[in-house]
Protein backbone atom coordinates (compact mmCIF):
# COMPACT_ATOMS: atom_id res chain seq x y z
CA UNK A 1 0.00 0.00 0.00
CA UNK A 2 1.36 3.35 -1.03
CA UNK A 3 0.75 6.09 1.53
CA UNK A 4 1.01 8.67 -1.28
CA UNK A 5 -2.77 9.14 -1.65
CA UNK A 6 -5.63 8.66 -4.10
CA UNK A 7 -3.49 8.22 -7.21
CA UNK A 8 -1.92 5.07 -5.76
CA UNK A 9 -0.35 2.88 -8.40
CA UNK A 10 -1.07 5.25 -11.29
CA UNK A 11 1.68 7.06 -13.16
CA UNK A 12 0.92 10.77 -12.43
CA UNK A 13 2.17 11.83 -15.90
CA UNK A 14 -0.17 9.38 -17.61
CA UNK A 15 -3.05 10.47 -15.38
CA UNK A 16 -2.35 14.13 -16.17
CA UNK A 17 -2.28 13.32 -19.89
CA UNK A 18 -5.62 11.49 -19.70
CA UNK A 19 -7.22 14.38 -17.77
CA UNK A 20 -5.99 16.97 -20.31
CA UNK A 21 -7.33 14.76 -23.10
CA UNK A 22 -10.67 14.43 -21.28
CA UNK A 23 -10.99 18.23 -21.00
CA UNK A 24 -10.04 18.72 -24.67
CA UNK A 25 -12.74 16.28 -25.80
CA UNK A 26 -15.47 17.16 -23.29
CA UNK A 27 -15.38 20.98 -23.22
CA UNK A 28 -16.02 21.46 -26.98
CA UNK A 29 -18.96 19.03 -27.02
CA UNK A 30 -20.40 20.73 -23.90
CA UNK A 31 -20.02 24.04 -25.78
CA UNK A 32 -21.80 22.58 -28.83
CA UNK A 33 -24.62 21.41 -26.54
CA UNK A 34 -24.91 24.87 -24.96
CA UNK A 35 -25.21 26.53 -28.40
CA UNK A 36 -27.81 23.94 -29.46
CA UNK A 37 -29.81 24.62 -26.27
CA UNK A 38 -29.73 28.38 -26.89
CA UNK A 39 -31.12 27.71 -30.38
CA UNK A 40 -33.73 25.14 -29.50
CA UNK A 41 -34.76 26.12 -25.96
CA UNK A 42 -36.32 22.85 -24.90
CA UNK A 43 -35.99 20.66 -21.84
CA UNK A 44 -34.17 17.76 -23.52
CA UNK A 45 -31.43 20.08 -24.77
CA UNK A 46 -31.09 21.67 -21.34
CA UNK A 47 -30.74 18.29 -19.60
CA UNK A 48 -28.20 16.90 -22.11
CA UNK A 49 -26.21 20.15 -21.82
CA UNK A 50 -26.23 19.92 -18.00
CA UNK A 51 -25.13 16.25 -18.20
CA UNK A 52 -22.15 17.23 -20.37
CA UNK A 53 -21.18 20.03 -17.98
CA UNK A 54 -21.49 17.59 -15.06
CA UNK A 55 -18.99 15.43 -16.96
CA UNK A 56 -16.68 18.47 -17.18
CA UNK A 57 -17.14 18.96 -13.41
CA UNK A 58 -16.24 15.29 -12.85
CA UNK A 59 -12.94 15.84 -14.70
CA UNK A 60 -12.45 18.94 -12.54
CA UNK A 61 -12.85 16.85 -9.38
CA UNK A 62 -10.32 14.31 -10.69
CA UNK A 63 -7.84 17.08 -11.52
CA UNK A 64 -8.48 18.67 -8.11
CA UNK A 65 -7.61 15.36 -6.46
CA UNK A 66 -4.34 15.07 -8.41
CA UNK A 67 -3.35 18.60 -7.38
CA UNK A 68 -4.41 18.04 -3.75
CA UNK A 69 -7.24 20.61 -3.86
CA UNK A 70 -9.97 18.00 -3.41
CA UNK A 71 -9.30 15.86 -0.31
CA UNK A 72 -8.95 12.12 -0.94
CA UNK A 73 -11.77 11.44 1.49
CA UNK A 74 -14.38 13.17 -0.68
CA UNK A 75 -13.23 12.59 -4.24
CA UNK A 76 -14.81 9.14 -4.64
CA UNK A 77 -18.11 10.40 -3.27
CA UNK A 78 -18.00 13.55 -5.43
CA UNK A 79 -17.14 11.64 -8.62
CA UNK A 80 -19.72 8.92 -8.14
CA UNK A 81 -22.28 11.52 -7.05
CA UNK A 82 -21.66 13.21 -10.41
CA UNK A 83 -22.06 9.81 -12.14
CA UNK A 84 -25.53 9.53 -10.64
CA UNK A 85 -26.30 13.13 -11.64
CA UNK A 86 -25.21 12.53 -15.26
CA UNK A 87 -27.27 9.33 -15.52
CA UNK A 88 -30.33 11.06 -14.00
CA UNK A 89 -30.01 14.03 -16.37
CA UNK A 90 -29.83 11.69 -19.39
CA UNK A 91 -32.88 9.75 -18.20
CA UNK A 92 -34.68 13.09 -17.79
CA UNK A 93 -33.65 14.12 -21.33
CA UNK A 94 -35.07 10.89 -22.79
CA UNK A 95 -38.34 11.29 -20.88
CA UNK A 96 -38.67 14.95 -21.96
CA UNK A 97 -37.96 13.99 -25.61
CA UNK A 98 -40.90 11.59 -25.54
CA UNK A 99 -43.19 14.32 -24.18
CA UNK A 100 -42.21 16.52 -27.12
CA UNK A 101 -42.83 13.76 -29.68
CA UNK A 102 -46.34 13.28 -28.32
CA UNK A 103 -47.42 16.63 -29.70
CA UNK A 104 -49.38 16.50 -32.94
CA UNK A 105 -47.20 17.08 -36.01
CA UNK A 106 -47.82 18.79 -39.33
CA UNK A 107 -49.47 21.76 -37.66
CA UNK A 108 -48.04 25.22 -37.51
CA UNK A 109 -47.63 26.85 -34.12
CA UNK B 1 -11.07 51.66 -50.49
CA UNK B 2 -10.26 51.35 -46.84
CA UNK B 3 -7.19 52.59 -45.03
CA UNK B 4 -6.19 49.82 -42.61
CA UNK B 5 -4.74 46.49 -43.81
CA UNK B 6 -6.80 44.61 -41.19
CA UNK B 7 -9.93 46.26 -42.52
CA UNK B 8 -9.03 45.14 -46.06
CA UNK B 9 -8.49 41.58 -44.82
CA UNK B 10 -11.90 41.60 -43.12
CA UNK B 11 -13.58 43.02 -46.24
CA UNK B 12 -11.89 40.40 -48.47
CA UNK B 13 -12.95 37.65 -46.11
CA UNK B 14 -16.58 38.82 -46.01
CA UNK B 15 -16.54 39.05 -49.82
CA UNK B 16 -15.25 35.47 -50.11
CA UNK B 17 -17.63 34.15 -47.41
CA UNK B 18 -21.02 35.84 -47.75
CA UNK B 19 -23.04 35.67 -44.55
CA UNK B 20 -20.04 34.81 -42.36
CA UNK B 21 -20.73 35.54 -38.69
CA UNK B 22 -18.71 37.52 -36.19
CA UNK B 23 -17.08 34.64 -34.29
CA UNK B 24 -15.89 32.99 -37.51
CA UNK B 25 -14.27 36.23 -38.70
CA UNK B 26 -12.42 36.60 -35.38
CA UNK B 27 -11.34 32.95 -35.39
CA UNK B 28 -10.26 32.64 -39.01
CA UNK B 29 -8.42 35.96 -39.29
CA UNK B 30 -6.96 35.57 -35.79
CA UNK B 31 -7.74 39.13 -34.72
CA UNK B 32 -8.95 40.48 -31.37
CA UNK B 33 -12.73 40.70 -31.14
CA UNK B 34 -12.59 44.39 -30.15
CA UNK B 35 -10.53 45.10 -33.25
CA UNK B 36 -12.91 43.12 -35.45
CA UNK B 37 -15.86 44.99 -33.93
CA UNK B 38 -14.24 48.37 -34.61
CA UNK B 39 -13.40 47.59 -38.24
CA UNK B 40 -16.79 45.98 -38.95
CA UNK B 41 -18.52 49.07 -37.57
CA UNK B 42 -16.40 51.32 -39.80
CA UNK B 43 -17.00 49.10 -42.86
CA UNK B 44 -20.76 49.18 -42.16
CA UNK B 45 -20.69 52.98 -41.71
CA UNK B 46 -18.95 53.31 -45.13
CA UNK B 47 -21.60 50.99 -46.65
CA UNK B 48 -18.91 48.47 -47.69
CA UNK B 49 -20.62 45.70 -45.73
CA UNK B 50 -24.14 45.05 -44.54
CA UNK B 51 -24.76 43.33 -41.19
CA UNK B 52 -27.80 41.04 -41.02
CA UNK B 53 -29.03 39.88 -37.59
CA UNK B 54 -30.82 36.52 -37.68
CA UNK B 55 -31.65 34.16 -34.83
CA UNK B 56 -29.26 35.81 -32.38
CA UNK B 57 -26.33 36.01 -34.78
CA UNK B 58 -24.98 38.80 -36.95
CA UNK B 59 -24.03 37.79 -40.48
CA UNK B 60 -21.96 40.06 -42.74
CA UNK B 61 -22.37 40.67 -46.46
CA UNK B 62 -20.86 42.87 -49.15
CA UNK B 63 -23.11 45.21 -51.14
CA UNK B 64 -24.17 42.87 -53.96
CA UNK B 65 -26.74 40.99 -51.83
CA UNK B 66 -30.31 42.29 -51.54
CA UNK B 67 -32.43 41.92 -48.40
CA UNK B 68 -34.01 38.61 -49.45
CA UNK B 69 -30.62 37.12 -50.40
CA UNK B 70 -29.06 38.19 -47.09
CA UNK B 71 -31.83 36.53 -45.11
CA UNK B 72 -31.72 33.42 -47.34
CA UNK B 73 -27.94 33.00 -47.10
CA UNK B 74 -28.03 33.40 -43.30
CA UNK B 75 -30.45 30.44 -43.17
CA UNK B 76 -28.62 28.38 -45.83
CA UNK B 77 -25.39 28.46 -43.82
CA UNK B 78 -26.93 25.77 -41.60
CA UNK B 79 -26.19 22.22 -42.73
CA UNK B 80 -29.60 20.69 -42.02
CA UNK B 81 -31.47 23.70 -43.46
CA UNK B 82 -29.43 23.25 -46.65
CA UNK B 83 -30.35 19.56 -46.84
CA UNK B 84 -34.03 20.36 -46.34
CA UNK B 85 -33.99 23.15 -48.97
CA UNK B 86 -32.17 20.91 -51.50
CA UNK B 87 -34.62 18.05 -51.07
CA UNK B 88 -37.61 20.39 -51.48
CA UNK B 89 -36.15 22.08 -54.58
CA UNK B 90 -35.48 18.67 -56.19
CA UNK B 91 -38.80 17.02 -55.24
CA UNK B 92 -41.38 19.81 -55.04
CA UNK B 93 -44.25 19.65 -54.43
CA UNK B 94 -43.55 17.35 -51.50
CA UNK B 95 -44.65 16.68 -47.92
CA UNK B 96 -42.94 17.01 -44.51
CA UNK B 97 -43.08 13.22 -44.05
CA UNK B 98 -41.34 12.58 -47.38
CA UNK B 99 -38.61 15.13 -46.60
CA UNK B 100 -38.00 13.79 -43.07
CA UNK B 101 -37.83 10.22 -44.45
CA UNK B 102 -35.48 11.15 -47.27
CA UNK B 103 -33.07 12.91 -44.87
CA UNK B 104 -33.50 10.49 -41.96
CA UNK B 105 -34.19 13.33 -39.52
CA UNK B 106 -36.72 13.63 -36.70
CA UNK B 107 -39.93 15.53 -37.39
CA UNK B 108 -39.02 18.10 -34.72
CA UNK B 109 -35.69 18.81 -36.47
CA UNK B 110 -37.52 19.27 -39.77
CA UNK B 111 -40.20 21.57 -38.33
CA UNK B 112 -37.56 23.76 -36.68
CA UNK B 113 -35.70 24.26 -39.96
CA UNK B 114 -38.89 24.59 -42.05
CA UNK B 115 -39.90 27.48 -39.83
CA UNK B 116 -36.65 29.31 -40.61
CA UNK B 117 -36.77 28.42 -44.32
CA UNK B 118 -40.38 29.64 -44.60
CA UNK B 119 -39.41 32.82 -42.74
CA UNK B 120 -36.75 33.47 -45.37
CA UNK B 121 -39.22 32.69 -48.20
CA UNK B 122 -37.05 29.78 -49.35
CA UNK B 123 -39.88 27.29 -48.76
CA UNK B 124 -43.65 27.70 -48.85
CA UNK B 125 -45.91 25.65 -46.56
CA UNK B 126 -49.46 25.28 -47.81
CA UNK B 127 -52.22 23.62 -45.79
CA UNK B 128 -55.13 21.95 -47.60
CA UNK B 129 -58.64 21.51 -46.16
CA UNK B 130 -57.73 18.19 -44.55
CA UNK B 131 -54.79 19.84 -42.74
CA UNK B 132 -52.17 18.17 -44.96
CA UNK B 133 -49.07 20.24 -45.63
CA UNK B 134 -47.51 20.70 -49.09
CA UNK B 135 -43.99 22.07 -49.38
CA UNK B 136 -42.84 24.02 -52.43
CA UNK B 137 -39.82 26.17 -53.30
CA UNK B 138 -40.93 29.65 -54.45
CA UNK B 139 -37.50 30.55 -55.92
CA UNK B 140 -35.82 27.27 -56.94
CA UNK B 141 -33.20 28.82 -59.26
CA UNK B 142 -32.07 31.47 -56.77
CA UNK B 143 -32.13 28.92 -53.95
CA UNK B 144 -29.72 26.64 -55.86
CA UNK B 145 -27.47 29.61 -56.70
CA UNK B 146 -27.28 30.67 -53.03
CA UNK B 147 -26.73 27.05 -51.90
CA UNK B 148 -23.61 26.94 -54.11
CA UNK B 149 -22.36 30.21 -52.69
CA UNK B 150 -21.96 29.22 -49.04
CA UNK B 151 -20.67 26.31 -46.98
CA UNK B 152 -21.36 25.81 -43.26
CA UNK B 153 -18.45 26.22 -40.82
CA UNK B 154 -17.24 23.20 -38.83
CA UNK B 155 -18.67 24.41 -35.46
CA UNK B 156 -22.02 25.06 -37.17
CA UNK B 157 -21.99 21.55 -38.64
CA UNK B 158 -21.29 20.06 -35.20
CA UNK B 159 -24.16 21.97 -33.58
CA UNK B 160 -26.52 20.85 -36.37
CA UNK B 161 -25.50 17.21 -36.02
CA UNK B 162 -25.85 17.42 -32.24
CA UNK B 163 -29.40 18.71 -32.74
CA UNK B 164 -30.18 15.82 -35.10
CA UNK B 165 -28.90 13.41 -32.48
CA UNK B 166 -30.84 14.89 -29.54
CA UNK B 167 -34.03 15.24 -31.62
CA UNK B 168 -33.85 11.57 -32.57
CA UNK B 169 -33.62 10.33 -28.94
Amino acid sequence: MDPGGGTTGTDPTLLGFVLVLAVLVTLPIAGVAAVAYVRRRNTSYLLVTLALFALVARIGVAAGTVFGIVPDAVHHLAEHGLDVTIAALLVGAVVAARDIDQRPTGEQK
Amino acid sequence: MTDAPTRDRILDHVQANPGIHFNAIVRRLDIASGQAQYHLRRLAADDDIHPESRHGRTHYFTGEFDTWERHAVAVLRRETARDVASVIVSNEPTTPTAVADELGIARSTLEYHLEHLADADLVRKDHDDAGRVTLTAPHPGDTLRLLDLVTPTLPDRLVDRFERLVDSI
